[in-house]
């Protein structure tokens, strides 16, 4: 090597230290702080009304559908894999209609915590409903991430996290035990004794007790579900009319309101509609889409269908492509623009009263049963003898609740609060308590201290 | 609570109403790093060689980043200080005039390593800083984007059906996320290249090479264009799929039913679609032509220069996708930062073939 000529070297340690620290208190646009929005009630109002937007954006269908592909009433999905992912009880973490569901339904929860959170400027009324909406938002999670209440003898099993505050620390799950006991009951008692009676579209003291009702008839709490249905029911008069069967409409009717406990509505305003149904509406209408997502078959529906004076059957379901291989049940109850999602309301009370009844009370429990049957047939030609057994009462009931609250979400729930029970329960040759049958979190939730569940599989 | 951001919006029930938006962090801090840097310049033999050689070395600590946040918590991603990487590396490059006189060649090489590892994620799940589409993780201890797949072992010569590794190394039917683990390359061993320029009389001939040697691309695209089914379409590479029973292929039996490939999504991450790279590619090949000089300024003109360009005309590589010098169109800036290697039916670089009059008055 002739020359080498060292012409630079540098070293330099160089420490980049906080600058411009307002850059990290940069309000985004088009927001406001809290600071300059809650001053008073009112504001505290607005921000109640932002948790019910959010039941909105899952009780829209979103998270009843869930629930039905874990039942037996609907046929495989015809192409959405997210939900063929729930229909074959294999969901992973990373479903995104699953993913989407969880936290839509926790951000109503989250919203409703802001509420209570600034309580100071609330009254009990404003604090009631925003419990209401906390312990709905809860009551469906667990019973869709969690084997449901009554799978362990004390209820030990893992439920869902617990969320009473605004913030974002990571907890391990809860039981379901305390899930229910320490925040969806207190909370429901708290709205019960708290809210109006009458609140238009809000919650109200019945609706809270709906719910309570529908919470302790889950946990098998005959007694108490019945106590809490009953005054429910006088409240809001069951409709004997035909047009009663269709509970969901857009905008209030002259025939069905009376059955409304609590809803989701969807408006019209200067031509423009919120629409809060849409996943019921996009899902399964049928008559402006040959494929429709979802459908179910005559295995559901035959033993509906051979009784001809059955109305439910001709207003709700199709048979498409009769005896071709592509043949399938079209769902034509949600052949509309628009519809309002009734989360609670008179003909789930009626039903879920006449099973709790069914032991202790027959009569009034086939009186229930046969308003229902009486509205479905058009007479009462197909009247539940009053000599019934309890036996005889509740399979008539579990009959007409399949047909009645189709698509609601409810079928999978009541399954498994069977099985509980000790009925040999299953859908599609998986037993009730598979570890398929709860969905999988998504992967957000997964932490040091929180566990997911198992893989699926049934 | 202090200072929430919320919005106002027109909605629902006929009602406006507003809600929190963004969880407040009060805690945030601008991230802060630490640099060394060392650089060696050299020359000899009258400078007919001469070059650097750099170091550097870099420590991030608090990096400010946009995580998702469990949604339990009712928002979905948080502007937080979330832990600490390290970048590193040693660059090299020589210039070397191998003739000079009439016929010029001049010869220009770099190549470089770069290094990053992640050194803290704070007390965020590794799945919570990850960014790309399930294919992806920060994992404490490797580079930034590393894949974090299924392993595929191979295909079941009988049924057709893939055979995965679990988490243990235990070959399964199912695929299941949960037997993710770390794999491949997302850095390469280096990268570089080399252009040798020749001059003689008026013409000059310019040639740029450049390379990758041991990077991992991973095809996200090929899950749906291999044998799965779905309303893509296949790409040739699926001639060489199982057929029947007895055959030895690279990909599984071609189906409708993702529960044929042990799944219950057709979104199935594997490590069958982490291909080598690695590539040389003829990046630039430019030949000129300069008039003679007393032509020109006979026309009043200082310089008239004809010359031909292609780009990128050759590669050599083994990756079978459609260029290995590619990235994905990311979704999002944790995206763009947290998984690199990714394609997802980009676009490949074009070739170019261009002819050029260069006129200087």
């Amino acid at each position: 090597m002739k020359r080498i000529a060292l012409y630079f070297v540098s070293t330099a340690l160089i420490l980049v230290s906080a600058s411009c620290e307002k850059f990290l208190d940069v309000k985004p646009d088009g927001s406001l702080t809290t600071d300059e929005v809650i001053v008073n009630a009112d504001s505290l109002q607005m921000f109640l009304k932002g948790a019910y937007s959010s039941v909105g954006d899952f009780a829209n269908g979103n998270f009843q559908t869930i629930n039905e592909l874990l039942s037996d009433n609907l046929s495989r999905p015809n192409t959405n894999l997210d939900y063929r992912e729930i229909y074959t009880f294999n969901t992973l973490f990373f479903n995104g209609t699953i993913g989407g569901t969880y936290g839509n339904i926790y951000r109503a929860a989250m919203r409703a915590n802001f509420v209570i959170e600034n309580f100071d400027l609330a009254d009990d009324l404003t604090e009631a409903e925003a419990r209401f909406i906390r312990a709905l938002a809860h009551f469906e999670i667990v019973r869709l991430f969690a084997h449901p209440w009554g799978y362990t003898s004390d209820n030990s099993h893992p439920g869902i996290m617990i969320r009473t505050t605004v913030d974002f620390e990571i907890a391990p799950r809860n039981t379901v035990r305390e899930v229910y006991e320490d925040l969806i009951i207190p909370d429901l008692i708290f709205a019960k004794e708290n809210s109006p009676a009458s609140n238009g579209n809000y919650a109200t003291s019945f609706a809270a007790q709906a719910l309570l009702a529908k919470v302790y008839f889950q946990q098998n709490r005959l007694g108490d579900a019945a106590n809490e249905a009953a005054p429910v029911i006088q409240a809001f008069p069951f409709d004997t009319s035909v047009a009663g069967l269709d509970r969901f409409v857009f905008g209030d009717t002259s025939t069905v309101v009376s059955e409304f406990i609590f809803r989701i509505v969807s408006t019209e305003i200067n031509n423009t509609v919120d629409n809060r149904g849409g996943t019921f509406t996009g899902n399964y209408r049928s008559d402006n889409n040959p494929n429709p997502e979802l459908r179910t078959n005559k295995t559901f529906l035959n033993p509906y269908s051979s009784n001809a004076d059955d109305r439910r059957v001709l207003r709700f379901f199709q048979i498409r492509n009769d005896g071709a291989p592509n043949e399938f049940v079209a769902i034509s109850k949600f052949d509309k623009d628009f519809i309002s999602v009734p989360y609670l309301h008179t003909t789930s009370m009626k039903l879920l009263l006449a099973e709790c009844l069914a032991g202790s009370d027959p009569a009034t429990a086939v009186d229930h049963l046969n308003d229902i049957r009486r509205r479905a047939y058009g007479s009462n030609a197909y009247d539940l003898p009053a000599s019934s057994t309890p036996t005889e009462i509740r399979e008539a009931i579990e009959f007409e609740r399949r047909i009645e609250l189709f698509a609601e979400g409810e079928r999978i729930q009541w399954i498994k609060r069977r099985g509980v029970l000790g009925e040999q329960r299953e859908v599609r040759n998986a037993p009730w308590d598979c570890p398929g049958m709860i969905l999988q979190f998504p992967i957000s939730e997964q932490t040091d201290e929180f566990d997911l569940n198992p893989t699926g599989g049934c | 609570m202090a200072s929430n951001n919320v919005k106002n919006i027109n909605g629902y029930n006929g009602s406006s109403y507003y809600y929190p938006t963004i969880i407040e962090n009060p805690n945030l801090r601008w991230e802060s790093s630490y640099t060394f840097d060392a650089a060696l310049e050299f020359g000899m033999y009258d400078d007919r060689i001469h070059g650097e050689i750099g170091y550097y070395y870099k420590d991030t600590r608090d990096v400010f980043l946009e995580v998702q946040v469990p949604q339990s918590s009712g928002f979905a991603n948080l502007w937080d200080n979330v832990g600490g990487i390290y970048n590193t590396g040693i660059e090299f490059n020589v210039t070397t005039r191998n003739t000079v006189g009439a016929f010029k060649w001049t010869t220009d090489f770099n190549i470089a390593r770069n290094y990053n590892e992640i050194t803290s994620i704070g007390g965020y799940s590794e799945d919570a800083v990850s960014g790309g589409t399930n294919d992806t993780r920060t994992v404490l201890g490797q580079s930034v984007g590393t894949n974090f797949l299924v392993r595929f072992s191979h295909v079941d010569k009988e049924t057709g059906a893939p055979v995965y590794l679990d988490i243990n190394g235990n070959e399964t039917y199912t695929w299941d996320p949960v037997d993710r683990v770390v794999v491949g390359n997302v850095l390469p061993d280096a990268v570089g290249g080399i252009t040798n320029t020749f001059h003689y009389k008026n013409w000059d001939l310019s040639c740029l090479f450049v390379f990758t040697i041991g990077e991992n691309i991973y095809d996200s695209s090929s899950k749906r264009q291999l044998s799965m089914v779905t309303d893509w379409h296949m790409t040739r590479h699926v001639y060489d799929r199982w057929t029947q029973p007895g055959d030895e292929a690279r990909y599984p039996r071609m189906t409708l039913d993702p529960a044929n490939h042990g799944s219950t999504t057709p979104w199935i991450n594997t490590d069958l679609w982490l291909h080598d790279a690695s590539y040389l590619r003829l990046r630039n090949l430019t030949l000129g032509y300069s008039l003679p000089t007393e032509t020109v300024r006979r026309w009043g003109l200082q310089n008239i220069r004809l010359n031909a360009l292609a780009t990128n005309i050759l590669t050599f590589t083994k990756f079978p996708g459609v260029d290995p010098e590619i990235a994905r169109d990311f979704e999002n800036p944790t995206d763009r930062n947290m998984s690199p290697n990714i394609t997802f039916l980009t676009p490949p670089q074009e070739k170019t073939y261009m002819f050029g009059l260069e006129v200087q008055f």
